[in-house]
């Protein structure tokens, strides 16, 4: 990259609430867009260049909508390197649980809808499936620190890596007592750490938020659980809240791909 | 006549457009619409766990979190016939009392002042309103630091939950954001009279707008400028 980085900021079905977390490293956001050419961040920026080539993007949310895939896919087109930022764009998130639900369940409410927010054939997908995606920074929310460091790297031309270990290693340093011990369905075990074990530490289970781990071992948490007395449904549930897409996939040629 | 078109609406959370329509100096069309793509909250909680319906409605609003979280942690509370302590009572209402803070801050400063201002944003301004921005920012961070000291985060709260909490904060820590609270007294001070200027330019506008709105037939318009106006001031 000759001179400044040419960077945007774009949400397609989401909360907002990964763009938030990159504005609200409050201390240093005025550094971060200092180094940075910002030429678009339409939540709180009025003048957006929605045209130019780009160096990086991040985009935050599902893909749920015909326009959002409109959307990124001019995004993709614009941008060396897209990021998808939270757990939206990584993994689906809450909004992807649709794709396991029956319509009827789902669609009973009525929505005034226009043409630009019709949803898109196919359900609500994270971001790298519908493009290809070169960096991932999981989490709902994404971790500030997280979203600091990697902009840092980037910008200095070193490569970032993704935490893969278990939630389980952060929560240990942490020096908390097991929450499986006591009867909770906590995906730690098999879920991505880098969020410090946020959720564990301050008492409650992991739900699995920043997606799973390389090696996640589904036959042994299953059974972990049905130890505890929790049986193999009541364990999904808690499993897909996040990443019901991934764990689909990975389970559905087993004995619990049915478990609904 | 005339038309015009926004498709999509800057500096607002999620995503809407305006259309209007002018015909013989008259407003015919004045249509603002949510172009959100759906994600069915309602019908995702059908066959979840209790427990889990906080979780998911925070998700809702970045913004707003906590009173997605709350409301459905209430909500959960009434259907189960608990009456909460009035320490948990207490806790959450300074967990939505620090997200209003940060709300009214990020909402004035990055979403509304620069347009009153002349800047196409906060971070445009930041040059030659140093101490106005670096103020948003303290008050944002002090909004977001009260948040995180109760639920744990700055946004999708972690440790609020049906029939409490599950981490307190200590009492130290509850003694230090007391004082940080009085030390942001000038930071709010100075928050109110930067409106209060601006309300001047507002006032001129609205004169101005006053014309316009007769000129374009809508009835009370300046009456409800103004309700908000004094809103925004309360």
């Amino acid at each position: 990259m000759s001179g400044k980085a040419k960077v945007g900021f774009y949400g397609v079905t989401g909360c907002a609430g990964c763009l938030l977390s990159v504005a609200f490293n409050e201390d240093e956001i005025l550094d971060i867009v200092g180094a940075i050419d910002l030429v678009a961040f339409p939540f709180i920026k009025g003048e957006n260049d929605n045209e130019c080539k780009l160096d990086i993007v991040f985009i935050e949310g599902t893909v749920a909508s015909k326009d959002d895939e409109v959307q990124v896919k001019k995004l993709r087109k614009r941008a060396s390197i897209v990021v998808a930022l939270g757990a939206c764009a990584c993994v689906g998130n809450i909004p992807a649980l649709r794709n396991y639900k029956n319509e009827k369940d789902v669609k009973d409410l009525k929505y005034d809808k226009r043409e630009q927010n019709q949803d898109r054939d196919g359900g609500p997908r994270p971001l790298h499936e519908v493009i290809p995606v070169e960096f991932s920074l999981p989490g709902c929310p994404p971790d500030r620190d997280e979203i600091k460091t990697f902009i840092k790297e980037v910008l200095l031309g070193k490569t970032f890596k993704n935490y893969k270990d278990p939630v389980c290693i952060e929560c240990k340093l942490n020096d908390n007592g097991c929450l499986l011990d006591e009867g909770e369905v906590c995906v730690g075990p098999i879920t991505a750490g880098g969020c410090k074990a946020i959720c564990t530490t301050n008492g409650l289970k992991c739900y699995g938020c920043r997606g799973l781990t390389d090696d996640a071992n589904f036959e042994e948490f299953f059974a972990l659980m049905e130890e505890k007395g929790i049986d193999a449904t009541a364990t999904k549930k808690v499993m897909e809240t996040f990443m019901a897409i991934d764990i689909n996939e990975k389970l559905k040629d087993t004995k619990w791909a049915k478990l609904h | 006549m005339g038309e015009i078109t926004l498709n999509h609406i800057t500096k607002i959370e999620g995503h809407a457009r305006l259309d209007l329509k002018v015909e013989d100096g008259k407003l015919v069309k004045c249509h603002l619409g949510s172009i959100e793509g759906s994600r069915y909250f309602q019908g995702l909680l059908k066959g979840r766990e209790w427990s889990d319906a906080p979780v998911i409605t925070s998700r809702i609003c970045g913004i707003c979190s906590s009173a997605h979280g709350v409301v459905s942690v209430m909500a959960l509370e009434n259907a189960f016939g608990i009456k909460p302590s009035k320490q948990t009572l207490i806790l959450r209402e300074l967990q939505t009392i620090g997200e209003r803070i940060r709300s009214h801050a990020t909402h004035l400063y990055f979403l509304a002042v620069p347009d009153y201002l002349g800047y196409e944003s906060a971070l445009a301004m930041a040059p030659k309103f140093k101490v106005e921005v670096a103020r948003a920012l303290r008050l944002i961070k002090l909004g977001n630091e009260l948040i995180t000291l109760i639920s744990g985060r700055v946004m999708h709260q972690i440790s609020t939950v049906v029939g409490g909490f599950t981490h307190f904060p200590k009492q130290s820590e509850l003694d230090d954001m007391r004082k940080r609270f009085e030390d942001a007294e000038e930071d709010i001070n100075e928050t109110v009279k930067l409106v209060k200027v601006n309300m001047q330019h507002l006032m001129e506008m609205l004169v101005l707008m006053e014309k316009y709105f007769h000129n374009l037939n809508i009835k009370n318009s300046q009456k409800n400028i103004m309700s908000h106006i004094q809103m925004l001031i309360l």
